[in-house]
């Protein structure tokens, strides 16, 4: 093998392994390379408007990041990002990014959530647009509070369409993390009785890897072999940034998460209490699309699957997709990040 | 004499090591029974640390110091008041709002009777100017 290439494996595997990626590294690279501006804050999190020339006569549009990570996998590099299609499709958008959560916010739930937080997200792109009717563009566990927003009876009227990408709403056998667990033996607030008012990163991502134990065995050995494709090592360390720039959860929302996501089913069931309503999955009416990954190893597509038990489904409102990749690789890998880019630019600006 | 830093010999070993791990991770992290009695070991160290917290909490507050529990709760009380705050401002400008929609529907209702009222009037003006240029003819 070349020495220069092997050096160069070495010194990406060593940033890799012991996590020391600095803002340099992420400056060459080209991270978030879509400009957008904030234009609201309250506690950790912030609203962000990127920056557009156009003017779009389609409701504009709001993105809902997952809990879990950094909102950047939608926003990655030049033309890998989800973004940037819609910014130059004409689309006003907004972003939530919910921040690191502290000791202030450990108390707050999902339903705040959605009913506080959220709520007033969309208030503000309302506001600021002066639109009466928004898109909701929900990844992941954003993808989940978006269609809970969506499901309840005076919020959904703000909303115009509903975007989910990946987004799980049938938590029951949704794959190895509701296996994990299962009411009989995990008992989350034993589990968290000791973190404090956040729950640490390490602590929920150290059982990531194990979820694709292949992939993650095998990532530094496609590294290797693909090193001298410059996309593919670009691509490569992007996402290793991306995954290893973990936030932290506010205990609430992970207790919520666990108790009445995964172990009570409570979308499913019509039993997730938001601002006063019991809401859940058939109370989505309003055009949607979902867009599914096959070999998604946080949710199987039992659980994405869930939204085609909406009304939405029942009058013909509903557009279904499952695309050839995984959980992430799907708003980034060639060629699949392509099609999903344009569902979600098609759907939008219908 | 043997190579030890051989390449191939190195990409062979390690998809051996590669294929065993996963084989016998992906059994274990598929074992109901081991997940679950890992758990349950978790969950009793986290019992364990929370009692040792608690207890951390109590000597703080023998000595009349605040513990780190009640901080907490101090900051997030805190944040529950800016949401209340934030809560009554939006309802206070949607109040504004609605007034103001309100005050200039009932400005332009008055308008239209305003309006009424005049043509009403000239109509009714109309006539007797009519009758009182006759009366002053005879």
């Amino acid at each position: 093998m070349d020495p220069n290439v092997k050096n160069e494996f070495f010194e990406m595997f060593s940033k890799s392994v012991s996590k020391s990626y600095s803002d340099e590294d992420r400056k060459k690279l080209g991270l978030e390379p879509t400009p957008k501006r904030e234009v609201h804050s309250q506690g950790p999190w912030k609203l962000y408007r990127y920056d557009s020339s156009k003017k779009s006569k389609h409701p504009p549009v709001l993105v809902i990041p997952s809990l879990i990570n950094k909102n950047y996998t939608m926003d990655l590099l030049p033309g890998h990002s989800l973004m940037e299609v819609l910014v130059n499709s004409g689309l006003d958008v907004f972003i939530i990014d919910w921040g690191r959560p502290d000791a202030s916010t450990g108390h707050i739930g999902m339903a705040h959530y959605i009913g506080k937080y959220l709520k007033r997200a969309v208030r503000q792109v309302k506001s600021i647009t002066g639109a009466k009717k928004i898109s909701l563009l929900g990844q992941c566990l954003g993808g989940t509070m978006a269609a809970l927003y969506s499901a309840h009876p005076e919020l959904k009227k703000d909303v115009d369409r509903l975007a989910l990408l990946t987004a799980p709403l049938d938590f029951e056998n949704s794959g190895m993390l509701s296996m994990w667990t299962d009411p009989a033996s995990f008992d989350v607030v034993s589990l968290t009785s000791a973190v404090g008012p956040v729950v640490p990163a390490d602590f929920f991502h150290s059982s990531f890897p194990l979820l694709n134990v292949r992939a993650s065995l095998s990532k530094y050995k496609n590294l290797l072999e693909k090193i001298d494709i410059p996309e593919f090592k670009k691509i490569w360390q992007a996402l290793d940034i991306w995954a290893n720039d973990n936030v932290d959860f506010a205990l609430q929302a992970f207790r919520d998460l666990i108790k009445l996501f995964y172990q009570e089913n409570r979308i499913m069931r019509e039993i997730f209490e938001l601002e006063g309503e019991a809401v859940g999955i058939r109370n989505i009416d309003m055009p949607t699309l979902a867009v599914a990954a096959r070999d998604d190893h946080v949710f199987n597509d039992n659980a994405t699957r869930g939204i085609q038990k909406s009304k939405a489904a029942d009058n013909g409102n509903l557009s279904y997709h499952v695309m050839t990749a995984g959980h992430v690789t799907v708003i980034v890998a060639h060629p699949v990040r392509n099609e999903t880019f344009k569902l979600f630019q098609e759907f939008l600006t219908r | 004499m043997f190579n030890f830093f051989n390449e191939e010999l190195m990409k062979k070993m390690y998809d051996e090591w590669e294929k065993t791990m996963s084989t016998h991770l992906e059994k274990m992290v598929h074992d109901q029974g081991f997940v679950s009695e890992m758990a349950k070991a978790m969950a009793s160290t986290m019992t364990g640390k929370a009692m040792a917290s608690k207890a951390m909490d109590d000597s703080f507050s023998m000595m009349n110091l605040p513990s780190r529990t009640e901080m907490v709760k101090a900051l997030q009380k805190l944040t529950d008041l800016e949401e209340r705050l934030l809560d009554l401002t939006e309802k206070f400008d949607d109040f504004v709002a609605e007034t103001k929609s309100a005050r200039g529907a009932m400005q332009r209702s008055l308008d239209r009777i305003e309006e009424k009222l005049h043509t009403h009037q000239a109509g009714a003006e109309a006539p007797e100017q009519k009758s009182a240029k006759k009366g002053s003819k005879k």
